[in-house]
């Protein structure tokens, strides 16, 4: 089924929100980005880490109740907010509400902070807070209790198809009607250690953080705005030996691998580190998200677009985005 | 509405390495929790876990060969959650009557629930950086290496939809339940779906600082109940469409999957609504699927964790739901909380029960609590189900329940 693009909330090194998002990209300088120099055991490597604020936060949640919130959270929470607020949808029961959120490594400073709690101070200092706050699933569950979204609420985490996983979460309820709309989001955070890793890793010499998130509605809620429709996801080879068909065309395709997908003109937005989001080849959730946000925005140009996300091992998600 | 039938039961655990025998051990209330064996804690007191023996870990790549995957790496070199996954899911497929190549063609899709096996917990990794020393990037390739159902996929070659669900200690009821949704909508005919965690030395400690880790053998429902046991465990499921499995002429179906539903509690981060408002959504979202009432429910295996407050707040909600003297069992008293994979663990055994129509008993409850409502199985017993429920309740507020039907 597709599903109806009702709002765009996005957090990144551009700005808070689709205007920044839209003015960011089609800006021609880059955006400011952090240099860091992270020693490896294979010597230092410098990566430029775009980092996104979470700037306008306290119009939508007042401070104090910001204080216990990780930076991933904060990042879902506003950019969940601000996907409500460009949607203008009134939506007075919340249980008719679901939430799906996508992260490759979750709320990482908090898991982090846990693990340093039990380095600093030994097994029996290990801080209970920090240990609630790691798991994979508390930035959703830290928007549900925020945003009172008392309908189905899950995580998914699968690199290259994780948004595949989070907008079959969101077409299972809508089209079984269990829900009117959903709250769909993925994003990633960059930490010292999160840094580290991807340094080790010897993966691409930029990393960004943000979140994007989409209120999603039936196909009959669209009134002209944009559908979004899973054509597949699953694994295929990056070497061309498999190609996946979409429906006729003309489309426009972002971060397409060239004769892949379709013989369509491919719109290379990969010189944008920030919009894929976490360059590591595997970490693929926010960039596949972001992708979506450029496609709702008709930032390659009206028309239809076909987002392609895959990760090194061709674990792939394919969707279309048409009015 | 297309009919979900599962035609494939895996599960390894500390009650067994198998179905039959995790089934065998609980109906003779035989279970086994103790110190964890592959690491120590610091805690100035005992938390006894339900671990599974290594050498029955060892057996994976013997099992993986059997079923036609290709390791790429040794599974020695493996997460353990991956290995415990690989286990359950050589069982669930020989039970389906299916191997790689069998699942390859079928386009499979698999989604597996985790908690552990998603994160980076690598404790002599995260130390060495932590400290300063440069370590080698090893553990972090292992874990971008070890995402349970991309792992699964990779190993049985299949290219169709995978997924992790990250939904803490119902991300195996999830799993299953995305499984089902996939089924539903056409993406794929055959799932592969269930859930994997191993213990962890880091999660032991995050237990122990929440208060909710018992230093004695777990007693769900119990008056006296003071905390659960973390367990270790896989359970998989073979799911299908009723048209795709009568396509490839398969085996009698086990059981109908009939619905599944899940719901938010939107109230804390780590503690159940007191009314268990989510969980009761989830069953009546379960229920609408079904299309059934709550009546026909023929027993219930439980989250049953043995903490003070989700037995208080389940055993409240399943009170007001069931029919009066539906029995209610909670199998973590013989596997521990095996987290990410309790939904699944929990799911097979509620189908094996519906085919057994035998429940074992609740170990270590003795003494009823008023606050929970319910009285669990005190002992093995004969039931008359045609229909069965499955409850998963996690940390973020998340309920989510599974709906079995006998086939």
């Amino acid at each position: 089924m597709a599903l109806a693009v009702l709002g765009v909330g996005a957090v990144s090194a551009l700005g808070q929100g689709a205007a920044a998002l839209r003015q960011g990209l089609e800006r021609p300088d880059e955006p400011e980005a952090e240099l860091a120099c992270v020693a490896t055991a294979a010597g230092e490597r410098i990566l430029c880490v775009y980092r996104a604020e979470c700037l306008g936060l306290e119009r939508f949640v007042p401070p104090r109740a910001l204080r216990r919130l990780d930076h991933l959270s904060r990042m879902a929470l506003l950019a969940s907010h601000l996907a409500l607020e460009d949607a203008a949808v009134e939506i007075a029961d919340r249980t008719r509400l679901g939430l799906a959120f996508g992260s490759a490594f979750g709320p990482q400073s908090a898991s982090d902070a846990f693990n340093d709690s039990v380095m600093d101070g030994g097994d029996r200092c290990a801080s209970p807070s920090a240990f609630a706050g790691s798991v994979h699933n508390a930035l959703a569950s830290q928007v549900s209790i925020a945003l009172r979204i008392e309908g189905p609420c899950q995580t998914v985490t699968a690199f290259g198809q994780t948004l595949g996983g989070v907008l079959s979460w969101a077409d299972a309820w809508l089209a079984r009607g269990e829900v009117d709309y959903v709250l769909a989001g993925a994003g990633e955070e960059v930490t010292p250690f999160r840094a580290f890793c991807a340094a080790s890793c010897g993966g691409r010499a930029a990393l960004s953080e943000g979140f994007c998130a989409f209120l999603l509605g039936r196909p009959e809620d669209a009134a002209g705005r944009a559908l979004v429709e899973v054509v597949s996801s699953g694994r295929c080879a990056l070497d061309g030996a498999c190609r996946l068909e979409l429906p006729a065309g003309p489309w426009s395709v972002i971060h397409s691998h060239q004769g892949l997908v379709g013989e369509e003109a491919a719109v290379d937005f990969a010189h944008f580190a920030h919009a894929s989001a976490l360059p590591l080849p595997e970490c693929l959730p926010p960039g596949a998200g972001f992708d979506l946000a450029m496609a709702v925005l008709e930032l390659p140009g009206s028309g239809r677009t076909a987002c392609f996300s895959a990760d090194r091992e061709g674990r792939y998600t394919l969707l279309v985005v048409a009015r | 509405m297309a009919e979900i039938v599962a035609t494939g039961l895996g599960c390894v655990s500390a009650a067994g390495g198998s179905v039959d025998a995790a089934t065998a051990a609980m109906l003779a209330g035989a279970r086994a929790p103790r110190p964890p064996r592959r690491f120590a804690l610091g805690l100035g007191r005992s938390l006894p876990v339900f671990e599974i023996d290594s050498d029955l870990v060892d057996e994976t790549a013997a099992r993986l060969e059997r079923a036609g995957a290709a390791c790429a790496s040794p599974p020695s070199e493996w997460f353990r959650t991956s290995r415990l996954a690989a286990l359950a899911a050589c069982e669930a497929l020989a039970h389906a009557g299916l191997d790689a190549g069998k699942l390859r063609a079928a386009g499979a899709g698999v989604v597996v629930g985790t908690t552990v096996g998603c994160t980076m917990n690598d404790e002599a990794f995260y130390r060495a950086w932590y400290q300063g020393r440069m370590p080698q990037a090893l553990p972090a390739l292992r874990q971008l290496a070890n995402n349970p159902a991309l792992h699964l996929a990779g190993l049985f070659g299949l290219r169709g939809p995978a997924a992790t669900i990250a939904n803490a200690c119902s991300s195996g009821a999830d799993a299953i339940g995305l499984g089902m949704a996939w089924l539903e909508s056409g993406r794929c005919d055959l799932v592969l779906a269930g859930g994997s965690d191993e213990l962890s030395r880091l999660t032991c400690l995050g237990f122990a600082s929440l208060m909710i880790a018992s230093d004695k053998p777990c007693r769900p429902f119990d008056l006296e109940r003071d905390g659960l046991n973390l367990g270790e465990g896989a359970g998989m499921v073979v799911l299908e469409t009723r048209a795709a499995l009568e396509r490839r002429r398969g085996p009698r179906p086990l059981a109908r999957l009939l619905g599944f539903g899940t719901a938010a509690d939107a109230h804390h981060a780590t503690a159940p609504h007191p009314e268990g408002k989510g969980l009761k959504r989830a069953i009546d979202q379960a229920l609408a699927r079904a299309g059934c009432t709550a009546a026909r429910i023929g027993f219930v295996n439980a989250h049953g964790t043995s903490t003070r407050d989700n037995d208080r707040v389940e055993g409240r909600v399943l009170k007001q739901v069931l029919a009066e003297g539906t029995p209610v069992v909670s199998t973590k008293a013989y596997t521990g909380h095996t987290l990410g994979a309790a939904g699944a663990i929990e799911a097979v055994f509620t189908v094996r029960a519906l085919q057994d129509r035998r429940l074992p008993a609740t170990a270590g409850f003795a003494t009823p609590d008023p606050e929970c409502a319910i009285v669990p199985t005190r002992r093995a017993v004969v039931i008359d189900a045609e229909i069965a429920l499955s409850t998963s309740l996690a940390f973020g507020g998340n309920n989510s329940v599974l709906l079995f039907g006998r086939a």
